[in-house]
C-alpha cells in the first residue's frame, strides 16, 4: 500500500492531516520550535486572542489533578493588533493552516475581534471560542443558552470572509441543542470539548478553573459522538487525547480532525508522534484514505 | 540548534543530604550537561509513562560533571511527585525537559569585588552551581567570594565543606544547631553594617519566598545590585501556557506592573523588578 492519505477538508480548508494543537497549550507557536515543526501539523491554533491585550489571572494559575491539569490562566494574550504585528508573521512561514481563536466578554468584543481580523493574510480560519470558563463575563457562558451563542455567531458569521469554526464548553445540558443553534447560525464547524469547570484545594483555598488532561477524555468522546448526530457541518474532536490511540478514537465517533492540548505539557512532542501514530495506524490496518475511517466506530 | 531538550535519562544516584532532601544524579543528559547554565533548571517526570502526575516538577540543575553526561537536582519530598522521585533506584527512567529559564546573569558583577551568594533551603543548588563556575574562571581570580547559607535546622542544612575552599561560608539554622543561631538574612546584615563601605559587592539569592522578600529590602537598603531565583507553579516550562506568572513592576505599563513568567523571563530576576506580594 502506498503511503496512506492523511489529509482531511473542513469547509473548504485542506488540512495535510487531522491533528492541530488546542489553542493556549502551544502559545504563538515558536515557544514550542525545539519539538514540533509546525509545517507537519493538519493546523496551528495559536493562543485565544482578545480585542485589547489581558494580563490574565492571578498567579497561582496552573495545578495537576489525578490524570489531570486545572488552569486558570484567565486568557493572558497580547491582543489582536500585536498579535497580528507580533506573532503571525513567524506563523505564515508554515505551509499550515492558522486558525485563530477569538474571546470576548460582550457580543461587540467578538465582533471587534472578527472586523480587525478580516482579510488579513496568513488566516485560514476563526475559532469563535464560546467556552472558556475563566472569564468574569462572557467565555463559557455564552455557550450555554441557544440563543447567546446565535447572538455571538450570527454578528461574526455577517463579518467574516473565512471559515467559522465554534469552541463548545462540555458544562451544558444539551450540547445536541446548542450545537444546532451554532450551525444555524452559520458556522463552518464545530470544534469541542472545551475545559470543564473543576477546582481543587491548594494551600487550604478554593482553586477554580478549567479541567484538562486525560480525566476528561471520556465527557469529549461522549460529546463529540452526541454533536456529530446533531449537525451536518464537520466536529474537530478536543478533550484527553495524549496518544495517536486516543485521536483515533474521536475520529472513530466521527471526528474530522482533533485538537490535542494538555499532553503537550507532559510530552512537548506528543503532536508529532501522534501524527506518526495515525499513519502507522493506517499502514498497519490497510486503510488507504483517514477519511474512510473517520465515524467507523458508531 | 535546539536549545531545549525533552530526553529519557536514567537514575545513576539518589543520596540523601539532609532531612527529605535528597541529591539525585542523572545519566545520559549529555545533550543538557553541555550547554547548561548556572541558575538554570529542568523539568522531570518521576514516571513518564503514567498519566498519574503529569506535569513535571522543576529543579535547579546542581551541577554539570563535564566529564560525563550527567545532571544533578536537589529534590526536598514535598508531595507525591517528589516522594515518588527520591525513591527511584539505580537505572531506573525519567522524563527530563531542559536545560529552561534564563539563569544567572553574570556579565552585571563585572565592576564588583564581592560575590554574595544568600541561600536558603534548596536554594543552595543554583547557587552552588553558581560558585563553581565563577571560582573557575579567570576574571573572577580577584574577587571575594561570600556564601551565606541558611536553615531551619541541623538535619535539615545542605551543606558540604568543599564549599569553604571556594568563598568564604557562613552557616546560619534558626535554632543554632549549627553554625549560628538565628535567620540568615539578619546575619546578611551584620556583615553588610560592618563591611559595606568598604565592599563594592553583587547578590544573588535563592530559597523562600520569605527570604528573598527580606533580602530584596536588604539589597534596597544598601544599594547592592541583586538577582534572585523565583520558583512558580509550571506546567510547559517554555514559556507557552503561561502558568508560571510572577508580578513584576513595570513602569511602560497605566497600571505600573505586569506579569513575567519564571519559566521564560526567569527564573532569575532583577530583585528590585519584583513585587513581593504579602
Amino acid at each position: 500500500m502506498s503511503e496512506p492519505k492523511m489529509a482531511v477538508e473542513i469547509a473548504d480548508i485542506w488540512l495535510k492531516n487531522p491533528v492541530m494543537n488546542a489553542s493556549g497549550t502551544m502559545g504563538y507557536g515558536e515557544e514550542y520550535k525545539d519539538f514540533v515543526d509546525i509545517g507537519e501539523m493538519g493546523a496551528f491554533v495559536p493562543k485565544g486572542l482578545t480585542l485589547e491585550p489581558r494580563k490574565g489571572s492571578e498567579p497561582p494559575r496552573i495545578i495537576e489533578t489525578p490524570c489531570g491539569v486545572i488552569n486558570r490562566i484567565g486568557l493572558e494574550n497580547v491582543g489582536v493588533e500585536r498579535f497580528i504585528e507580533e506573532k503571525l508573521p513567524y506563523l505564515r512561514q508554515f505551509d499550515t493552516p492558522i486558525i485563530v481563536n477569538i474571546n470576548g466578554e460582550t457580543v461587540d468584543e467578538y465582533r471587534e475581534c472578527a472586523y480587525l481580523l478580516k482579510d488579513v493574510e496568513g488566516i485560514a480560519a476563526l475559532e469563535v471560542n464560546l467556552g472558556c470558563p475563566n472569564m468574569e463575563r462572557g467565555g463559557a457562558e455564552f455557550g450555554k443558552d441557544k440563543q447567546t451563542v446565535t447572538n455571538v455567531v450570527r454578528p461574526v458569521w455577517e463579518l467574516t470572509r473565512v471559515p467559522l469554526i465554534v469552541k463548545l464548553t462540555p458544562d451544558v445540558t444539551s450540547i445536541a441543542e446548542i450545537a444546532k443553534a451554532v450551525e444555524g447560525a452559520g458556522a463552518n464547524a464545530i470544534s469541542l470539548i472545551n475545559t470543564t469547570k473543576g477546582a481543587a484545594i491548594i494551600d487550604g483555598k478554593l482553586f477554580v478553573g478549567g479541567l484538562s488532561g486525560p480525566a476528561i477524555k471520556p465527557r469529549a468522546l461522549y460529546l463529540v459522538s452526541e454533536v456529530v448526530k446533531a449537525v451536518k457541518i464537520p466536529v474537530i474532536g478536543i478533550g484527553g487525547i495524549m496518544t495517536a490511540e486516543d485521536a483515533l478514537d474521536l475520529l472513530g465517533v466521527g471526528g474530522r480532525a482533533v485538537q490535542v492540548g494538555t499532553a503537550n505539557f507532559f510530552n512537548h512532542r506528543a503532536i508529532p508522534e501522534i501524527i506518526q501514530g495515525i499513519r502507522e495506524f493506517m499502514a498497519g490496518n490497510h486503510i488507504a484514505d483517514i477519511n474512510n475511517f473517520i465515524g467507523s466506530y458508531v | 540548534m535546539p536549545e531545549k531538550f525533552e530526553l529519557e535519562a536514567t537514575i545513576a544516584q539518589v543520596k540523601q543530604v539532609a532531612d527529605k532532601t535528597y541529591v539525585i544524579w542523572l545519566n545520559d543528559c549529555h545533550s543538557i550537561a553541555n550547554i547548561a547554565q548556572p541558575g538554570q533548571f529542568v523539568m522531570v517526570w518521576p514516571n513518564p509513562d503514567s498519566y498519574e502526575h503529569l506535569l513535571g516538577r522543576p529543579f535547579s540543575i546542581v551541577l554539570t560533571q563535564i566529564s560525563e553526561p550527567r545532571i544533578g537536582i536537589l529534590v526536598k519530598v514535598k508531595g507525591e511527585g517528589t516522594k515518588v522521585l527520591c525513591r527511584k533506584k539505580l537505572g531506573e527512567k525519567v522524563r527530563v525537559l531542559g536545560p529552561l529559564g534564563n539563569g544567572f546573569d553574570i556579565i552585571k558583577t563585572a565592576p564588583c569585588e564581592q560575590i554574595l551568594l544568600v541561600a536558603g533551603g534548596t536554594g543552595v543548588a543554583g547557587l552552588t552551581n553558581l560558585l563553581k563556575t565563577l571560582t573557575s574562571k579567570v576574571h573572577f581570580l580577584n574577587k571575594e567570594f561570600h556564601f551565606f547559607i541558611g536553615a531551619e535546622t541541623a538535619n535539615k542544612l545542605v551543606w558540604s565543606e568543599k564549599w569553604t575552599e571556594l568563598a568564604t561560608t557562613y552557616v546560619v539554622t534558626d535554632d543554632g544547631s549549627a553554625g549560628r543561631p538565628g535567620m540568615v538574612t539578619d546575619l546578611l546584615q551584620d556583615i553588610l553594617h560592618t563591611y559595606r563601605s568598604v565592599w563594592h559587592p553583587y547578590l544573588f539569592a535563592a530559597g523562600p519566598i520569605e527570604m528573598l522578600r527580606e533580602v530584596t529590602e536588604i539589597a534596597k537598603i544598601h544599594d547592592i545590585p541583586a538577582q534572585v531565583a523565583v520558583e512558580a507553579g509550571m506546567a510547559c516550562g517554555v514559556g507557552a501556557c503561561l502558568g508560571c506568572a510572577v508580578n513584576v513592576k513595570d513602569p511602560t505599563d497605566p497600571e505600573d506592573w505586569t506579569y513575567k513568567h519564571v519559566c521564560k523571563d526567569g527564573p532569575i530576576f532583577d530583585a528590585q523588578e519584583v513585587i513581593w506580594n504579602e
